[in-house]
């Protein structure tokens, strides 16, 4: 453990070494006995705090802190936190906003991961974690992390873009301590390795690796490679494959490794010898620590029953691509009486949930996805009464996300009476503006409900007709709320008013289709800078809000797209122009600036306070 | 006609940067058909047009269709555009007339409205009179009639607009053709492919979205019958993807044809060390598709041609992949769902994109015995 070098006396602190010294009492600890006791600090929140009591604590943490977290890459710049932090090993940075998932954020809108790692290369050399959360990562990128970091260890990209296998191969072939390669949710490039030689690379006399998944690769995988892979590493406990493996293969894979913890099955659309499905059962009987499976495409009815054995342990069941019917989802159910995390395909419909409230009681948390999203008129998935019964089943339940095409309020009523404890709760209604299908009604009283009832609520997610109402419930009652998600909601500005002056712990607030306007943007002036980020898209918000919010907050970066070519710009008188969307954030301009060329950011004008019109 | 696209794309550009450069006043003034006097818009209308036509000018560098474009409009004030002479329309010069009749992209889609003008751009930005207050779309309606005059964006040729496919759609109607100014030809257009996959490029020339309009805009090319809006259900593109293909394979129990926002597949072209991915929904035919694997994959047929010996001609990336085909060795084939490797082209284009799980792109010479199973097929499924 470093000791702390003087703190008070050391030149690059980067707070002002001005006479406030003088006015402190002097710090009780020692300096090396406090950067001991800030060392067991990990949670990101208490480090803010200690930092913020005295200048010694400052110091003593800014030296300790080895875990870097940053929810928005541009709200700080790699330069300041370079300064500030000297000594860290384990990085994570988010980057584009969440809608950007939902295609609602240009392509290019940045996020580029290279300028930091440009930085991290210069002033952490000893980074072992790096752990990305939808950024642009290029090849040049994973190329410059695998030469530039001897001792690097474990890489985690998830709904990342803009690399191919080329850049994995460069991990494979450089990085000698690597335990983990975790890739999920990602679009690959649209070039695809043929020969999936990326995991050849992986060098022969290396067996370090704790976690490997690349399920969402698209690409074929060399098998060879990959099994001689798993079995030279021992301490593998995740394996999740990809599409491309079939069952015989992943028959041998799990002999290789029976201590897995986490298994993503490939493919199951395999004719089997009878032989074969024997093999495979007993090679899933032999796993016995198994707590999380995944993938699962395609899979059957028929082959099913080969993971029964080893469904005891299992935690987490992850069957979102496999669409499964009711009835054979009930009869697996049935052999996994530890779950606590279940997602699933609404093909089970609310038969299947009713299985779920019944085999599942220790069940936390569950997500039901659409099959079909797009389909408005197929009578088919889940309603509201899937949901209530596994309500009624499963009291532990805190986090759901939910996708039906109708609900009532009486059912979200009678869902939080049975479930008291949410934390989480994102219900989609997929048709937008979907009153209560019984009443007719706004469902305004369903949300009411959860937040009257929900005290420990910290993300909400709305959906179907909804009023004002709706928002001064949430404005009111929703006290530890940090994430909202509307869509498609409100009936003027006062909602959005209500909410911004209503919620203390508000961190995002995303917003889509809805009628809030200027006056509802500049109500939360001082509430920005307590934020993560705001998004407003296709929102009733002009360009002279966003001008005065610039200027009253010079510390607040705003960001419009407005979906028209650069030449635009120069066309200035444009107040009255609705915005397409709005993004804020706290931080300076020059961060966005500086890392990526000015033609990628043409979609899209920055102002704070010092902006100019071009 | 090369040379046609050419010069009029060139007119676009200047005609945009003089936007740009601000030469012209704050309103133009667009002749509009019914009326004598010219119907002054304001700047913010200009404004969303000229991104419009700037957009278009992007569709229209990579889309290698034959299109016609008419720019002719009306100035007022002291304004000069020193157009040279387009191939398709009169330019007066001492009136410096230019009419706009442009196609646009399908980024609105209203499939229950049939005008007789299949173009529109932002209702909310045609004002009536100069002033730039944004009103709703039954204030300006009622002031001006304007709602037969709207301009309404949809897929050129789309029957639901109420037009034949390949016709000319011309913001003036049929009153410019009766004035004698006809000097444009009339075309046929084909379908624009959109500027990008589904859901890449924002083009949102309409922000202001009231509440109820809740189809919104959509860059496929899928028929708007299903109107679907951008980004919602809020469901990841990568388990959107998975979906799809995975909804693909097991639509046998008559569940219905989903409405699946994209369908990827992977080709393959043997010989290459990478194989790309498309989205068939992209593409509304074989001529389309065959065009797009050709610039895909010209940089290694093209290698391919000159070896052979042939005939170098000029504009190699022009020619679709069938014409490379004729004189290379290759062709184009795809599995199908039941993992049967079929010759493309020999079943109409919908039950290729139900079929199609991937395509490839093998030496002839592997392609024998293909043919006489797809015509079996074809029997066997009609």
């Amino acid at each position: 453990m470093q000791t702390d070098p003087n703190p008070n006396k050391s030149k690059d602190s980067p707070t002002n070494s001005d006479s406030t010294e003088s006015t402190q009492s002097p710090s009780p600890f020692p300096d090396d006995v406090l950067g001991q006791v800030l060392s067991f600090l990990n949670s990101d929140k208490d480090r803010s705090s200690v930092s913020l009591v005295c200048k010694d604590w400052y110091n003593a943490e800014r030296w300790t802190r080895t875990k870097l977290f940053i929810g928005n890459c541009y709200s700080v710049s790699p330069q300041i936190v370079a300064t500030r932090f000297p000594k860290i090993t384990s990085v994570t940075l988010k980057g584009k906003p969440r809608f950007s998932d939902f295609n609602l954020v240009p392509q290019n809108w940045g996020a580029d991961v290279h300028y930091w790692l440009v930085m991290f290369a210069k002033v952490y050399p000893f980074l072992e974690e790096l752990r990305l959360k939808r950024m642009k990562v290029s090849d040049e990128s994973l190329e410059l992390l695998a030469t530039a970091f001897p001792g690097f260890r474990a890489l985690s990209l998830m709904s990342c873009d803009g690399f191919s296998t080329d850049g994995l191969k460069a991990i494979a072939t450089h990085c000698r301590n690597l335990t983990e390669l975790d890739i999920q949710d990602t679009d690959m490039s649209d070039i695809d390795d043929f020969n999936g030689g990326w995991l050849s690379c992986f060098p022969e006399n290396f067996g370090s690796l704790e976690v490997l998944n690349f399920a969402s690769l698209d690409s074929e995988v060399n098998f060879d490679a990959l099994e001689r892979l798993v079995s030279r590493c021992k301490s593998l406990r995740v394996l999740k494959v990809n599409k491309s493996i079939m069952l015989d293969q992943l028959q041998r894979l799990l002999l290789q490794a029976p201590q897995l913890m986490e298994l993503g099955t490939g493919s199951f659309q395999q004719e089997l010898l009878p032989g074969q499905f024997g093999d495979l059962e007993s090679a899933f009987s032999n796993c016995k620590n198994l707590q999380t499976l995944s993938g699962l495409w395609e899979v059957t009815s028929i082959y099913l029953p080969v993971l029964y054995a080893a469904c005891a342990s299992l935690t987490f069941l992850n069957l979102s691509y496999a669409a499964l019917r009711s009835v054979e989802f009930g009869s697996l159910l049935a052999h996994c009486p530890n779950l606590r995390r279940l997602w699933v395909l609404d093909t089970v419909e609310d038969k299947g949930l009713e299985a779920v409230g019944s085999s599942c009681p220790l069940l936390e948390e569950l997500r039901v996805f659409p099959a079909d999203p797009y389909d408005q008129h197929l009578h088919s998935g889940v309603t509201e009464s899937g949901f209530v019964a596994v309500s009624r089943g499963c009291s532990k339940l805190h986090y759901v996300l939910y996708f039906c095409r109708q609900m009532t309020n009486a059912a979200v009523a009678t869902i939080v009476q049975y479930c008291p404890n949410f934390t989480h709760f994102r219900l989609c209604i997929m048709n937008p503006g979907r009153p209560d299908y019984l009443t007719n009604e706004p469902m305004d009283e369903a949300f009411g409900a959860v937040v009257k009832t929900c005290s420990k609520l910290q993300r909400l997610s709305v959906s179907g007709l909804l009023t004002d109402l709706t928002f001064e419930y949430i404005g009111k009652y929703a006290k530890n709320l940090e994430t909202l998600s509307v869509a498609f909601a409100g009936s003027s500005d006062w909602g959005m008013q209500c909410v911004l002056e209503g919620c203390p712990k508000l961190r995002k607030l995303e917003i889509r289709d809805c009628p809030f306007g200027n006056a509802a943007l500049l109500s939360g002036l001082e509430k920005y800078e307590t934020m993560r980020s705001l998004w407003m898209s296709s929102c009733n918000v002009t360009i002279t809000a966003c001008q005065q919010l610039a200027r009253e907050m010079p510390r607040l970066n705003v960001e419009g797209q407005d979906g028209m070519p650069h030449l635009l710009f120069s066309l200035f008188d444009r107040q009255d122009l609705l915005l397409p969307s709005l993004m804020l954030w706290s931080g300076t301009r020059a961060v966005k600036m500086a890392g990526e060329k000015q033609s990628e950011l043409d979609h899209s004008f920055l102002l704070n306070e010092n902006m100019r019109n071009d | 006609m090369e040379s046609g696209n050419q010069i009029v794309l060139l007119i676009l550009q200047i005609f945009v940067l003089l936007v740009k450069s601000k030469k012209f006043s704050e309103q133009l003034a667009f002749k509009i058909g019914r009326f004598t006097e010219p119907v002054f818009v304001s700047s913010a209308f200009t404004r969303v047009f000229i991104g419009s036509i700037d957009r278009c000018l992007h569709a229209v560098n990579r889309a290698p269709l034959s299109y016609a474009i008419t720019i002719e409009t009306i100035l007022c004030g002291s304004i000069l555009i020193p157009f040279a002479n387009m191939r398709c329309s009169l330019i007066d010069a001492s009136n410096v007339s230019l009419t706009f009749s442009l196609i646009q992209l399908n980024l609105m889609s209203f499939p229950e409205e049939h005008d007789y003008i299949g173009n529109c751009l932002g209702r909310s930005y045609l004002y009536p009179s100069s002033s730039s207050i944004v009103s709703t779309e039954s204030e300006k309606n009622s002031v001006l009639n304007l709602k037969e005059t709207e301009l309404r964006l949809g897929l050129p040729g789309s029957d639901f607009l109420g037009k034949k496919a390949g016709t000319v759609v011309s913001l003036f109607g049929k009153d410019l053709k009766d004035e004698g100014n006809n000097g444009f030809s009339q075309i046929p257009l084909k379908n624009f492919v959109s500027a990008g996959p589904s859901g890449k490029e924002i083009g949102n020339p309409n922000p202001a979205k009231l509440v109820e309009e809740k189809k919104n805009e959509n860059n496929s090319t899928a028929p708007a019958s299903k109107a679907q809006v951008v980004g919602w259900p809020p469901i990841r593109s990568f388990r959107k993807n998975t979906l799809a293909t995975n909804l693909s394979k097991n639509n046998n129990d008559g569940e219905g044809k989903s409405g699946l926002s994209c369908l990827y597949v992977k080709v393959s072209l043997d010989g290459a060390p990478y194989l790309r991915k498309i989205d068939l929904k992209t593409y509304c035919s074989y001529a389309e598709l065959s065009s797009a694997l050709g610039k895909m994959f010209s940089c290694f047929t093209i290698g391919q041609y000159e070896s052979h010996g042939l005939p170098g001609q000029a504009n190699l990336r022009e020619n679709c992949l069938k014409d490379l085909l004729n004189g290379s060795e290759y062709v184009l084939t795809y599995e199908d769902k039941d993992g049967d490797w079929m010759l493309v082209g020999d079943v109409p284009w919908e039950m290729f994109t139900d079929s199609c799980k991937r395509l490839r792109i093998m030496k002839g010479s592997d392609a024998t015995g293909l043919a006489p199973r797809a015509m079996q097929k074809c029997k066997n499924q009609s």
